[in-house]
């Protein structure tokens, strides 16, 4: 196989196109899974239309970082390990994780619509973090979140979780 | 933009991304995914106020990763095992357990087979739990029959901590979870309690003991307590690697029987043997009864003496709340 075979070209919603190893974009389980399907195309980029330039700039730094370590099992499920998760997260992945929120969130939704199991679990996990300790209104500003309960309601949930309270 | 694969693409679907900037920035099923990392149940908890589709995630992560036996029905089919494939299927995280003694009481066949017949080498304990939370009814020593002389033990009740201790081998690994939360709902039912056994109507609590078990669960580093007449603690080891404690709470009231005999001092001296450099907080709820002021300090000078490194704080709470100095001293 020759050295040009083993380069995918990515195409970005604000149509930038990347050319990258192929072991770096088969982390994304979906383009595995287009490349797959739609057989190898030599020239053609693959569109990416939900993920920017600069966060796909980001999600493949750190896809190059980690292409030499195994993939996840295909059938690996989400109701299988959710239920034993940690929020410890390597000492590499926290650092390139230190971005602003609003990046996060992209790079969160963007590994999701990838389909790249790890980062989606550096992603949440990097969340989880920072929502330890919040108390609900700090919670609702990060997630831009608007009260939406009656005061009934918010009556009746402290009720209900009053032992929580003790 | 050209879209090469345009004709024949697999129906990928495009992930949610809300235009309209008052909608949440992740959608429900990625914002779930952030709450299974997020499994203290007190956080869960801060996360159902939040709002209604929060509320709806965090009690939905609470169900999926909670075992609750919350009643006698549900504890005895645990115990028939009844539930083991469930089990196996499901690795819980949480254990909610209601137990209410005066009930079995009245089950005096469930009783012995749970309680007097050995259910230790059942192995159907919960294992790497992160919490347990038991909430404690009924009465803690009551004889089936008064007037019978047959003082065998499946005649004569268990005492409360007794038969929480069984319990507690029976479902929960010889380690421990990592939190622990004893709710001791008993003194709604002191006023019948103190008239069957002709108490004073001033005696507060039966006389609860610290459950032995609890002594050997080396992984617990949070633990909320009631109030116990005789609270106990396993004599400090040195040589024994257990997890740092964080947080030991326990009522103001019943501070003083932790003070009169060794148990606080027990405490102390484990929170410096096993917490080195990190620190621990004893929270103190509510008000030191009137005329016990003295135990406070003596809780001082016995922090002076035994955490030289000054890694553990005592906090004072009322419902949640840090109180001042004011509220500690007044009644």
């Amino acid at each position: 196989m020759s050295d040009k075979k083993q380069q995918v070209i990515l195409q970005t919603s604000d149509d930038e196109q990347f050319t990258v190893e192929k072991i770096v974009a088969e982390r994304s389980a979906m383009i595995k899974s287009m490349m797959e399907d739609l057989g190898e195309q030599e020239g053609q980029a693959i569109p990416l239309p939900n993920v920017s330039s600069s966060v796909l700039t980001k999600i493949l730094e750190y896809c190059d970082h980690h292409k030499n370590e195994p993939l996840p099992a295909a059938d690996s499920s989400d109701a299988d390990d959710s239920r034993r998760k940690t929020s410890e997260i390597g000492e590499w992945d926290a650092r390139w994780i230190q971005v602003d929120q609003e990046m996060l969130f992209e790079i969160i939704l963007a590994a999701n619509y990838l389909d790249i199991k790890p980062l989606l679990d550096v992603g949440c996990k990097t969340v989880a973090n920072m929502i330890k300790g919040k108390t609900p209104e700090e919670i609702r500003k990060l997630f831009n979140i608007t009260n939406d309960f009656t005061p009934e309601e918010e009556e009746q949930i402290r009720k209900e979780n009053e032992w929580a309270e003790e | 933009m050209t879209r090469p694969f345009a004709t024949g693409l697999p129906a990928y679907l495009p992930p949610h991304r809300p235009l309209d900037p008052t909608l949440p920035l992740l959608p429900p099923e990625l914002i779930y995914k952030v709450f299974t990392h997020l499994d203290h149940p007190c956080t869960l908890h801060h996360l159902s106020h939040v709002s209604r589709q929060f509320r709806r995630l965090a009690l939905q992560r609470r169900a999926e990763t909670t075992l609750y036996l919350n009643t006698p029905d549900k504890l005895v089919d645990w115990l028939d095992q009844h539930w083991m494939d469930a089990y196996r299927r499901r690795p819980y995280l949480h254990l909610e357990l209601a137990f209410d003694l005066k009930w079995f009481r009245t089950h005096p066949n469930l009783f012995h087979k749970i309680f007097v017949a050995d259910h230790s080498r059942k192995g159907i304990y919960l294992e790497n739990l992160k919490s347990v939370r038991v909430i404690t009814t009924g009465f803690n020593f009551f004889m089936l029959d008064r007037s019978s002389k047959d003082t065998s033990t499946d005649r004569m009740a268990m005492t409360l901590h007794h038969t929480l201790s069984v319990l507690l081998r029976v479902l929960v690994h010889e380690d421990g979870p990592e939190h622990f939360t004893w709710i001791d709902a008993n003194s709604t039912y002191m006023k019948t309690y103190n008239k069957l056994r002709g108490n004073s109507s001033k005696v507060k609590s039966a006389k609860i003991q610290t459950p032995p078990v609890l002594h050997s669960w080396i992984n617990t580093s949070t633990w909320y307590l009631p109030f116990l007449m005789r609270p106990t603690w396993d004599h400090p080891d040195p040589e024994e690697t257990k997890a740092p404690i964080k947080v030991i709470s326990i009522p103001a009231e019943g501070l003083h029987k932790y003070l009169k005999g060794y148990t606080m001092d027990y405490i102390i001296g484990d929170i410096v043997n096993r917490n080195g450099d990190e620190e621990a907080i004893i929270e103190v709820r509510g008000k030191v009864p009137r005329g016990k002021e003295g135990y406070v300090r003596m809780l001082e000078g016995m922090l002076n003496r035994r955490d030289r490194k000054g890694v553990i704080e005592v906090v004072w709470v009322d419902r949640g709340r840090e109180m001042t100095i004011t509220e500690r001293q007044g009644h």
